[in-house]
């Protein structure tokens, strides 16, 4: 190989294939790192699944009060959510007699477009949602019944985590 | 020294030449992509927004860090992020940083 080498006294000289074979592994050190910093420190950090479990959470913190869940809860007294980018489904329902409370806060079309996703369709706007389960017992009166709340909470923000 | 023996010098040195260029150039550069402040900002504020998020009334934490509250927001820098707490959220500033207080 041939090639080019200016000096005092311009010349061709031979270029060591051993040169050659540096240069190109430094190319692929240099290449490596700086895709994999890129990746980390350009991208932006997701905190959605962990304020899903928060917006889960603190829900439930409004309608139990140590594990006895309120048979009127209101989340609109609790939570105050943007309606664009969150949504919280929740369901209180007893396993022992027949009653069933729901309330729906925030923008509903968030969690169409998370059973959309959980469906495997790829696209760009999919929010986060995570549903949460708890045991609790529910006062009917005098007596406490076993019950079951699920929360199913849902958190857009596409542009701020994506 | 003869002529290969020259030549083959001048590859070693400007080998030399070009690693070390390599070398300060990608550590200029990796610098530069982790020490942005965007990056600070951005992780900053969101970090924030999860512990206001998390803390229970009566909370209150110092971060040091210039950042501010406004409504539902944390803003630093250029960067701001939305939490959903029903608690009241105020700020004073401190030595170095800034306290929350939650509820």
């Amino acid at each position: 190989m041939k090639i080019l080498f200016s000096n005092k006294r311009a010349q061709v000289i031979s270029m060591p294939w051993h040169a050659l074979i540096i240069i190109f592994i430094l190319a692929v050190i240099v290449a490596v790192i700086l895709s994999s910093i890129s990746s980390v420190f350009l991208s932006k950090q997701d905190v959605r699944p962990a304020e899903s479990v928060l917006l889960a959470r603190a829900a439930a913190e409004c309608i139990t009060d140590f594990g006895i869940a309120n048979k009127n809860f209101d989340l609109n007294g609790c939570l105050t959510l943007d309606s664009r980018n969150y949504f919280v489904n929740a369901t209180l329902y007893s396993t022992e007699s027949n009653f069933y409370r729901n309330q729906v806060l925030g923008a509903e079309t968030i969690k169409t477009d998370c059973l959309i996703a959980d469906r495997g369709v790829d696209f760009g706007s999919a929010p986060i949602c995570m549903e949460s389960k708890n045991y609790v017992l529910i006062r009917n009166g005098d007596k406490l019944e076993k019950g079951i709340l699920l929360v199913y909470a849902g958190i857009r923000k596409v542009e701020e985590n994506v | 020294m003869n002529k290969r023996g020259d030549q083959e010098l001048q590859w070693a040195v400007g080998l030399i030449v070009i690693i070390l260029f390599v070398y300060g150039a990608l550590s200029y550069k990796v610098n530069n992509i982790t020490s942005g402040s965007g990056i600070k900002d951005q992780a900053v504020v969101k970090q924030v927004a999860l512990l206001i998020d998390s803390a229970g009334p009566g909370s209150e934490f110092i971060i040091y860090k210039n950042i501010s509250v406004e409504g539902k927001k944390v803003r630093s820098g250029l960067e701001e992020y939305e939490f959903f707490t029903g608690l009241k959220v105020s700020t004073t500033s401190v030595e170095g940083g800034v306290s929350v207080r939650v509820g």
